[in-house]
């Protein structure tokens, strides 16, 4: 299912468009992302990680207002297609699923060793 | 939102260029809108670097611009992936020539890196003084009375450094003055060293120049009388363990002893430094020996290597204009005549020294800027070479690859993609070689250094420097070997080559022979050339000098010694192996720097010296000694009295240029020379005193009233070892505590001819490598030519032809071409070496048969490489090879 995997990183950009709902374009998400995963990210990456969701059919776009900081310039604004969300359900219900199986007492970190 | 605040300028056009269209208003959108997001966060500067950092970042293949005219698709890494692959195929498919090439060019590179190593380290002189461009050596040329230079010295006497900076203020920041102790002996507790290092010198000196203090304040270290800056390996050296600032050393020559407190720790002397040192004494000290007052008058006593840092913004034209003024104002008149028109000041760039200057005096005998360039010749030479070997041999198998183009071009390939798949095939060789050649300099550097007196290595190199020359290599030779062979391939019909229709390859054949014409022409040049150069040192090693340089041992002397020196003298006579002693101020193979002013007697009337007479002072046994002709009058004879204060010998050459008819017509002419009035009672023939880059001198000979620096001792023939083992105990007692040290006149004049001695050697190596290189192209081509015509040998042998005949009729036409590079290299290198030797006065005549044996050299190797392939082609039976036709 090579077409259809979603890896770690674009589960995070997919998420990242949702929170945002209206106002998920590439600087807002860029923050929204490093805000939550307290790394640095370029926007170089992150248009990879954009460009690649919107080929495999999980995100679409389409050009907003321009604003003045942007030097008079459009925002690309993207939102979650069904395709995305029945993805990212399809991620969540595999982790629970997993999560599930795994018992409590393995949980438990020791630091007996 | 502050708008006089924006992204850097330089990455907002490089992004734009690169960034694909359809992307970029979004992107571009977005880095600014962070940009001033961020400005707000963590100020201007942060930002800039963000936008910086993610400008770089956003090099991504999503986001790069596709290149015009290419499929959106592109298969480019694809395709460079397949010429990788083709060419690795026919790098591995052909062995033999194969290694022809990636060992001949691997030879050729290293012999580039190697000299790349040396021509950078040799350029890099004295740069590492941050203040380098704006310090200049002052020098010191005299001028005769027909306005020529006589004499030209890199030193000052003590009084310019002062009145320079004092009438030059505004002009000049600093001038400071060095002047060399002349290997003091230097000592702490038990010990000692003869220091050659040793250098007084001015307090602002590191204010000039930018040693790094390890220990001490260089403001003030070298300000107090009696304090000493040692570099840290001297201090090593004497205070091993312990902690040296603050203690003492003391300082012993002829018979001075000082105690210097240590003030200061520098770093070593750079080796690429225009003199090496071991440790600076406050000047001062020196200035209470003499007298402040005593040194400020002494216009006569050059010894101080003066160097002037100039203001900021300065030129040194200003300066310049200036010193004649200068120089009359403080030294007057000479001779009715304004001292400025036989006095003048020179200033060189403290980064040109130790390539550009070669004065009388120097602190340190400097390189020449000549053997740079030399170098950096040869290496490309044999560079050219081996990327003809290249183009030849590829040429050569142009018809097994024919084929291969043909069938590309039906398929529908560009010229354009098959010249670059045979630039890539170049280029994947000349990386393959520049592997190897790292590995060839690794193995061959200690030797290089040895011979060059260097410490080259990988790491002393800057890296980015060391990165651009490998790159910068390898592109160059994958280019240009690969050029002409990618456009020479490209160019085939299609329809031609695959009819199976021989291609014209006699037209191309003389385009190979010419360069394999060059090839020779280069290797053989340098083989001549390493002959003249070595007849050349052999000639002035082994020329008659005119006096009897054998036998002869040099020693220090002292005032001691000569103040009792007749004792001393008969005492060592009764020492059978010695024959003779005598002392004096200069020894041949030193240089005549000495000289005075003077008047000469001709036609009863006294005229004065307007050119420079260079003085020795002698003892009465000096010429004796030195076994000099006489060519008219006599010797000193120490029972006249007189001949110690008022006589005079001079050589032809001062006699010559004194105007008398005749030796004898000189001889009882009154002279005077610095102020001793006297008579001419002898003249000797010119003999080499210095070595035999120097012609002869104007020379006066008397009998000492100054300082006697050296001993000369005589030593009977074989009788060396005994002879020193004596001198040795003798020396010991009569200069306490210094190193007993020697050397014999014979050595020293060989050991001045080590320049050329070391281009020798190396142009030796070159041209063995050179022709090492050739030949291995030619065996590459002429095993090739015998594989192309085994059909051809067969068929001949099987009419009858004897392996002779076939062996002679391939052998013939690479020997033309050697014989033709023959031809050409003989007049190139007669003229080039007629040349060099034009800058010796004494050289030695070009002989033919150097020409001759370098000739023979380089056609014998040919002929032998050629050879063995040919003979091997034509002793194969031709039953294998003509079955399949």
């Amino acid at each position: 299912m090579k077409g259809t995997y979603l890896g770690e990183f674009q589960e995070i950009v997919l998420l990242a468009v949702l929170i945002l709902q209206d106002e998920a374009y590439g600087t807002r998400i860029q923050e929204e992302i490093q805000n939550e995963m307290k790394r640095s990210l370029s926007r170089g990456a992150l248009h990879t990680a954009l460009t690649r969701l919107e080929e495999k059919g999980f995100l679409k776009s389409e050009f907003g207002g321009a604003t003045e900081e942007r030097g008079g310039r459009r925002k690309r604004l993207y939102t979650v297609t069904n395709l995305g969300k029945e993805s990212l359900n399809e991620a969540r219900a595999l982790r629970e699923q997993l999560w599930n199986k795994v018992p409590n007492i393995a949980l438990n970190t020791s630091y007996v060793l | 939102m502050n708008k006089t605040i924006s992204p850097p300028k330089l990455y907002t056009k490089w992004f734009r260029w690169f960034c694909a269209d359809d992307y970029y208003e979004e992107l571009q959108g977005d880095l600014e809108e962070a940009f001033y997001l961020n400005v707000e966060k963590y100020g201007p500067a942060k930002a800039r670097a963000i936008y910086i950092r993610e400008v770089w970042l956003m090099l991504r293949p999503s986001v790069i611009k596709k290149i015009k005219g290419q499929a959106t698709n592109s298969n480019n890494i694809d395709m460079i992936r397949n010429y990788l692959k083709i060419a690795l195929r026919n790098i591995l498919g052909q062995k033999v020539y194969s290694t022809i090439n990636i060992l001949g060019l691997a030879v050729g590179m290293a012999a580039t890196i190697l000299i790349s190593l040396y021509v950078q380290h040799e350029l890099s002189y004295d740069e590492y003084h941050t203040k380098s461009d704006r310090i200049y050596r002052a020098s010191r040329e005299w001028l005769n009375a027909n306005g020529e230079s006589s004499l030209h010295l890199g030193h000052l006497a003590p009084p310019f450094g002062p009145f320079l900076a004092t009438d030059f203020d505004g002009i000049l920041e600093e001038v400071v003055r060095i002047n060399s102790g002349y290997g003091p002996l230097m000592s702490y507790n038990d010990k000692k060293f003869e220091e050659d290092g040793f250098f007084w010198a001015e307090g602002n000196l590191f204010h000039v120049f930018s040693w790094k203090f390890i220990e001490g304040d260089p403001k003030t270290a070298l300000t107090e009388p009696n304090a000493i800056v040692l570099t840290q390996s001297a201090a090593d050296r004497y205070f091993s363990g312990e902690d040296p600032m603050g203690k003492s050393i003391t300082f012993n020559n002829f018979g001075t002893e000082v105690d210097f407190k240590i003030t200061g720790i520098i770093q070593d002397s750079p080796p690429n430094s225009h003199f090496q040192f071991s440790m600076f004494a406050s000047f001062v000290t020196l200035e209470n020996f003499f007298g402040r007052e005593n040194m400020m008058q002494n216009w006569g006593s050059n010894n101080y290597a003066t160097y002037l840092l100039l203001e900021e913004g300065k030129s040194i034209e200003e300066l310049e204009s200036q010193i004649p003024a200068f120089i009359d104002k403080h030294l007057g008149e000479h001779g009715g005549e304004p001292a400025s028109t036989t006095n003048k000041l020179h200033f060189m760039p403290l980064t040109d020294i130790h390539l550009h200057s070669h004065l009388d005096s120097e602190i340190e005998a400097n390189s020449d800027i000549k053997y740079v360039y030399t170098y950096t010749i040869i290496a490309v030479f044999i560079l050219i070479i081996a990327c003809i070997n290249f183009m030849n041999l590829s040429t050569a198998r142009s018809m097994k690859r024919a084929k291969e183009v043909g069938v590309r071009k039906v398929m529908g390939a560009f010229r354009s993609s098959l010249i670059r798949q045979f630039i890539t095939e170049s280029v994947l060789i000349a990386s393959i070689s520049a592997i190897l050649s790292l590995g060839l300099v690794v193995l061959v550097l200690p030797w290089f250094n040895d011979f060059s007196g260097k410490q080259l290595s990988f790491t002393t190199v800057d890296p980015l420097f060391f990165a651009a020359l490998m790159v910068g290599v390898v592109l160059a030779v994958g280019f240009l070997a690969g050029s002409y062979p990618a456009f020479f391939l490209s160019s085939f019909a299609p329809v031609k080559v695959l009819k199976g229709s021989k291609l014209n390859s006699h037209k191309k054949l003389n385009l190979r022979s010419a360069l394999v014409v060059f090839q020779f022409f280069i290797s053989i040049c340098l083989l001549i050339g390493v002959g003249v150069i070595n007849d050349q040192i052999e000639y002035m090693k082994t020329k008659d000098l005119g006096f009897n340089k054998e036998n002869m041992v040099v020693l220090p002397s002292n005032n001691e010694i000569h103040a009792n020196f007749e004792l001393i003298r008969n005492r060592l006579m009764e020492q059978p192996s010695i024959e003779d002693v005598t002392f004096s101020s200069r020894v041949p193979s030193g240089r005549l720097l000495d000289s005075q002013g003077g008047e000469f007697e001709i036609d009863g009337e006294m005229k004065r010296i307007d050119f420079r007479v260079a003085d020795i002072h002698v003892d009465h046994s000096y010429l004796k000694t030195l076994d000099v002709k006489f060519l008219a009058g006599r010797n000193f004879d120490h029972k006249l009295a007189s001949d110690s204060s008022e006589a005079f010998i001079l050589n032809k050459a001062a006699i010559e240029a004194l105007g008398y008819s005749s030796m004898e017509e000189a001889i009882d002419k009154k002279f005077n020379y610095g102020g001793r009035n006297g008579y001419i009672i002898g003249v000797v023939d010119d003999f080499h005193f210095e070595s035999l880059k120097q012609e002869i001198a104007p020379i006066v000979f008397v009998v000492t009233q100054g300082r006697a620096r050296f001993v000369i001792v005589k030593v009977k023939d074989g009788q060396e070892d005994e002879a020193v083992a004596y001198l040795k105990e003798e020396w010991t007692h009569l200069r306490e505590g210094f190193p007993f040290d020697y050397y014999t006149i014979g050595d020293r004049f060989n050991s001045q001819y080590e320049a050329e001695e070391k281009l020798g050697e190396l142009v030796n190596y070159f041209s063995f490598l050179a022709i090492f290189v050739a030949i291995l192209g030619l065996f590459g081509l002429s095993s090739f030519s015998v594989e192309q015509n085994l059909k051809e040998i067969g068929i001949r042998k099987v009419l009858g032809a004897s392996v002779k005949q076939v062996v002679y009729m391939f052998t013939k036409r690479f020997a033309l071409l050697v014989i033709i590079g023959i031809a050409i290299a003989i007049p190139v290198s007669y003229y080039g070496m007629d040349q060099w030797l034009a800058e010796f006065p004494y050289a030695t005549d070009l002989e033919p048969v150097t020409f001759i044996i370098g000739s023979v050299v380089a056609l014998a190797f040919a002929l032998i490489t050629v050879s063995f392939e040919i003979v091997r082609g034509a002793v194969s039976n031709p039953v294998n090879t003509l079955r399949n036709e």
